[in-house]
């Protein structure tokens, strides 16, 4: 009798251990596959800068003794110091005023100004890179040949090859960044820190610098920050910039070093180390940073914001200040890019006569070049691939960081971060060391750039889908459980269906941002396996601008549509519970 | 230390009218209170006092100078009408210490060196926080930040202090406690004074004279006894302290007093010169105004009233007793033992000039 009541009451728990089991699985799951991804490679890496050659298992230290005695790395370092540093000082000098302006003055058409938070997720650094060679080169650049039309000057305006040229641009597309960080901190500061200051007696130009700006240090130094490391880290500008003026930078020389007869895989591994620890310094003092910040979070109640500052005249000052920047960063490009694609041949007067469909017909019928269609295939295959795996990998990452604690949590958050300090180049050595013989022989097929992407983009999946799984309360999983839905069931028919908005979301961040992928792509493709990013690289090497200009369009578009349909989708998806 | 004069302050937002026309004479040293429902424009009067919102009619002056006035067009900025102010949440900067924040209104009026730290220090001892000087503010409690706020407003002198529902984001208790403190710091510093709140406790310990604002309008302007003991309407009987209302009608008038039927009780007051014989009135009686007893006082005993218990609610110390008689409701406030149960007789009693008759 006894025995029996005993075991009725020990059976429901029997039935429920294998759904926890479930769940722990999965999470052990995830946790490996992510150490994996972002792990194995820096392995890889590390053990490739110690080994003479891929096949040869042999330690030796004649990769950094190469390295460090070569005559390339002083002027790389002092190339790649003079880039990143002048860039980010730039960025940071044009970014913080033109975030003031949109957040606290009455310039008109502000929300096109705020167009330039929208420029780098739009246009790729490539477009960017070689719209203005085109724009800049000494001799047939646009902007050169307008201005010795103009004046008859035999000496060009503006040489782009050069180390100015690099900053210039590098600056154009990394202004954002610190725009977007500082313009965010500045609308969700608690106004009445401001109206504090004014009615103690401070103007609105004191108020600024002794409140504001201060206020929204933290945030910019964090903007600053990001454009350091993305300005280390890119690979485009550089190369198409600095690499034909013969200035070449950290990602450039490590790519030159993969490109010489024999190939120096070594020398490219320890080549990459000091990179990866500069960038990982860099982010470590970000996340300091970001860790300060919310000490400067202040709770407020509902006050009055803050009378926008009247600047008067200066106004369209203001408006012209972001106007140049727009133009520069966004409007220039893309007119090179129509005229591109339209004209007979390049340097041509706008006349109906030198104007042609032939190249936009040959471009999309694939007559022009077998590797347009191979490249926008491949790109598809990988980005739809490369997002959907990684959004799926980000859910149950964000979700095991969330509701979990102590040590698995800290790991998760940690290793779900590190991608944004590992550049491009440092994760294609790594792989290209890790995957190039059996047993694991990817190098050459599409799954290695598969996995460098989901590797590169993980950290943009878990932001954006943990901004919307902390806002859904735990007790609606635990409700989901005790209507008796096991692991597994509450989390895809309570979870999945809220997170949908904030899932989208990082899946087409992760796709745009996988579409436009050079740093890794250019180091990792293989004949039959070039990307768009790659084919745009290699026509623009081939010189046939029209395809060029059509390949950056195509990729701009796809882009703008898959934006325009997440917008549309976040906007219908937006499920109750969820805001 | 400056008067304020305020005459047809008008504030729209769209089609609601914030604020209707209000007129207002804040003297040197006093303190005034506006008190008043959520959205009755309080906040709204009071940033246009500071310079925060623009007028749509009116003019506010400090003292002999204009600082906003539509019909002359005036709308001087608040960091030109040396006003202090404390904010719900404080507002302290979090980038600078406790002594850096009192200084910066020093340093904008050229106070500086050892005379700004003199000052700092008279400051930091005035709301007793000296020890605190280089702290930040996210290291200080609610209480101190609010002290801390309280300093930087005053320090430099201003000719008015403002004060917006400053004490709403503390605890019921340090509330209580920082109600007095407040007071006494601003008897100290004898600033004239416009205090805003919606908590009619705060108002009666604090102000010596009490702005009482319903839907954008002030509805009476009196001394917080004066409000208590003969509010304007209906409206302010309610919103400050618990009272009982019931509709009489008025049986007798002569020079000594009314008689007002109440359902089947009849009650004696003093005379009202506005209502007549016949007319239905308002009368209210606050709930501690009642004496009462199980057993039926002596005869002649005025406005006597025989109810049945309906509820007792314990308050700590005292009760309420909920009594109900043929047409009427009462509370009845009363300290000290008294044994009844729902469904007892109970006899209430109350002065006749403690029946007041509100204006409809
Ligand atoms: N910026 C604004 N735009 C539109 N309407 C506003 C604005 N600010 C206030 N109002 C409206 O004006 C009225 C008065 O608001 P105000 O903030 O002055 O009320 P309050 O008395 O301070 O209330 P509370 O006690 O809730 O702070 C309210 O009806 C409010 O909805
Ligand atoms: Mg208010």
């Amino acid at each position: 009798m006894i025995s029996k009541a005993l075991r009725r009451r020990v059976i429901p728990s029997g039935v429920a251990f294998p759904a926890f089991q479930s769940q722990s699985l999965i999470r052990v799951a995830t946790i490996l596959i992510l150490s994996v991804l972002v792990l194995y490679p820096l392995f890889w890496m590390l053990v490739g800068s110690f080994q003479p050659t891929p096949m040869r298992m042999e330690f030796s230290l004649r990769a950094y003794e190469r390295v460090f005695t070569s005559r390339y790395l002083p002027e790389v370092l002092w190339n790649t110091g003079v880039m990143t540093v002048a860039t980010t000082f730039f960025a940071t000098l044009l970014g913080v005023p033109l975030a003031w302006i949109v957040a606290r003055t009455d310039t008109p058409f502000k929300l096109l100004i705020n167009l330039v938070a929208m420029i780098p997720f739009i246009t790729p650094p490539m477009l960017g890179a070689i719209a203005w060679a085109y724009l800049g080169s000494p001799n047939s650049g646009f902007i050169n040949v307008a201005w010795s039309g103009l004046t008859g000057a035999e000496e060009a305006l503006f040489n782009v090859y050069s180390m100015t040229g690099l900053i210039v641009v590098m600056t154009l597309y990394l202004t954002p960044y610190v725009f977007l960080f500082t313009s965010i901190a500045m609308q969700n500061m608690d106004p009445t820190l401001e109206n504090a200051a004014a009615i103690t007696g401070a103007g609105p130009l004191r108020t600024t610098f002794t409140i504001t700006v201060p206020l929204a240090m933290p945030a910019i130094l964090s903007g600053a920050i990001l454009v350091f490391i993305q300005s280390l880290e890119i690979f485009a500008i550089p190369a198409a910039i600095g690499s034909p003026g013969g200035i070449y930078v950290f990602v450039t020389q490590i790519y030159q070093l993969l490109l010489g007869v024999p190939p120096r895989f070594s020398d490219a591994a320890a080549l990459s180390l000091p990179l990866l620890l500069i960038c990982a310094l860099a982010l470590w003092l970000q996340l300091k940073i970001i860790g300060k910040d919310k000490s400067y979070t202040t709770v407020s109640g509902k006050t009055f914001r803050p009378k926008l500052i009247t600047l008067g005249k200066w106004r369209y000052a203001a408006l012209a200040y972001a106007g140049l920047y727009l133009i520069l960063a966004a409007v220039l490009p893309y007119l090179v890019f129509i005229y591109g694609s339209v004209i007979r041949s390049s340097g041509l007067p706008i006349t109906l006569d030198n104007l042609t469909l032939d190249y936009v017909i040959r471009f999309f019928t694939g007559e022009a070049n077998p590797l347009i269609w191979r490249s926008i295939r491949n790109s598809l295959v990988l980005s739809l691939g490369g997002a959907t795996i990684a959004v799926i990998l980000a859910a149950l990452c964000s979700y095991y960081s969330s509701r979990g604690k102590g040590r698995s949590k800290a790991y998760l958050d940690f290793i779900s971060l590190v991608p944004i300090a590992i550049p491009g180049a440092v994760i294609a050595i790594g792989l290209l060391w890790a995957y190039i013989r059996p047993p694991f022989q990817l190098y050459g097929t599409l799954w290695i750039l598969l996995i460098a992407y989901t590797t590169r983009y993980i950290p943009f999946g878990v932001k954006a889908v943990s901004s919307s799984i902390i806002q859904i309360s735990p007790d609606l999983e635990k409700a989901a459980h005790i209507c008796g839905a096991g692991w597994i069931r509450g989390f895809v028919t309570v979870l999945v269906p809220l997170l949908l908005p904030g899932l989208f979301a990082g899946w087409v961040l992760m796709f745009v941002s996988m579409m436009r992928e050079l740093s890794a792509s250019i180091m990792l493709y293989s004949s039959g396996r070039e990307t768009m990013a790659v084919a745009l690289y290699l026509l623009w090497d081939e010189a046939s601008f029209q395809y060029v200009s059509l390949m950056a369009l195509t990729l701009v578009a796809i882009s703008l549509i898959c934006i325009g349909l997440m917008r549309l989708v976040v906007k219908a998806g937006n499920p109750a519970g969820v805001h | 230390m400056k008067n304020v004069e305020i005459n047809g302050l008008t504030k729209f937002y769209g089609d609601v009218k914030a604020v209707d026309d209000i007129y207002l004479r804040v003297n040197q040293g006093e303190m005034i209170t506006l008190l008043g429902p959520s959205g009755c424009g309080k906040s709204t009067t009071l940033n246009m006092i500071a310079g925060f919102e623009t007028l749509d009619a009116g003019e506010i002056y400090v003292g002999d100078n204009v600082i906003s006035s539509h019909t002359l067009s005036v709308m001087l900025p608040p960091h030109k009408r040396n006003l202090g102010m404390v904010f719900q949440s404080y507002g302290l900067w979090p980038h600078m210490t406790v002594a850096q924040n009192i200084g910066y209104g020093l340093k904008l009026r050229g106070i500086r060196g050892a005379k700004a730290k003199e000052r700092i220090a008279d400051a930091l001892r005035l709301v007793r926080l000296e020890p605190y000087a280089n702290r930040y503010p996210s290291q200080l409690s609610g209480g101190q930040q609010q002290r801390v706020s309280f300093a930087r407003a005053v320090v430099y002198n201003p000719d008015v202090l403002l004060l917006d529902e400053p004490l709403s984001n503390l605890d019921a208790t340090l509330r209580e406690e920082m109600r007095f403190e407040l007071k006494e710091l601003q008897e100290k510093t004898g600033l004239t004074t416009i205090f805003v709140t919606h908590d009619q406790m705060e108002a009666m310990v604090m102000s010596d004279r009490i702005v009482v604002m319903q839907a954008g309008k002030i509805v009476q302007i009196g001394e917080p006894r004066d409000i208590y003991e003969s509010p304007a309407n209906r409206f302010v009987a309610s919103f400050i302290g618990v009272t009982n209302f019931a509709e009489g009608e008025v049986l007798s008038r002569s020079d000594s007093g009314m008689r007002v039927a109440l359902g089947g009780a009849v009650l004696a007051c003093a005379a009202r010169p506005d209502i007549a014989v016949g007319e239905k009135a308002l009368v209210s009686i606050r709930p501690q105004d009642w004496s009462a007893d199980t057993v039926q006082p002596e005869a002649g005993t005025p406005n006597l009233i025989e109810s049945r218990v309906e509820k007792v609610v314990y308050l700590g110390g005292s009760y309420e007793i909920w009594t109900v008689t043929a047409g009427a409701r009462f509370r009845i406030h009363r300290y000290g033992e008294l044994s009844v149960s729902p469904g007892d007789t109970l006899y209430h009693w109350v002065a006749p000039e403690r029946v007041r008759i509100i204006p409809n």
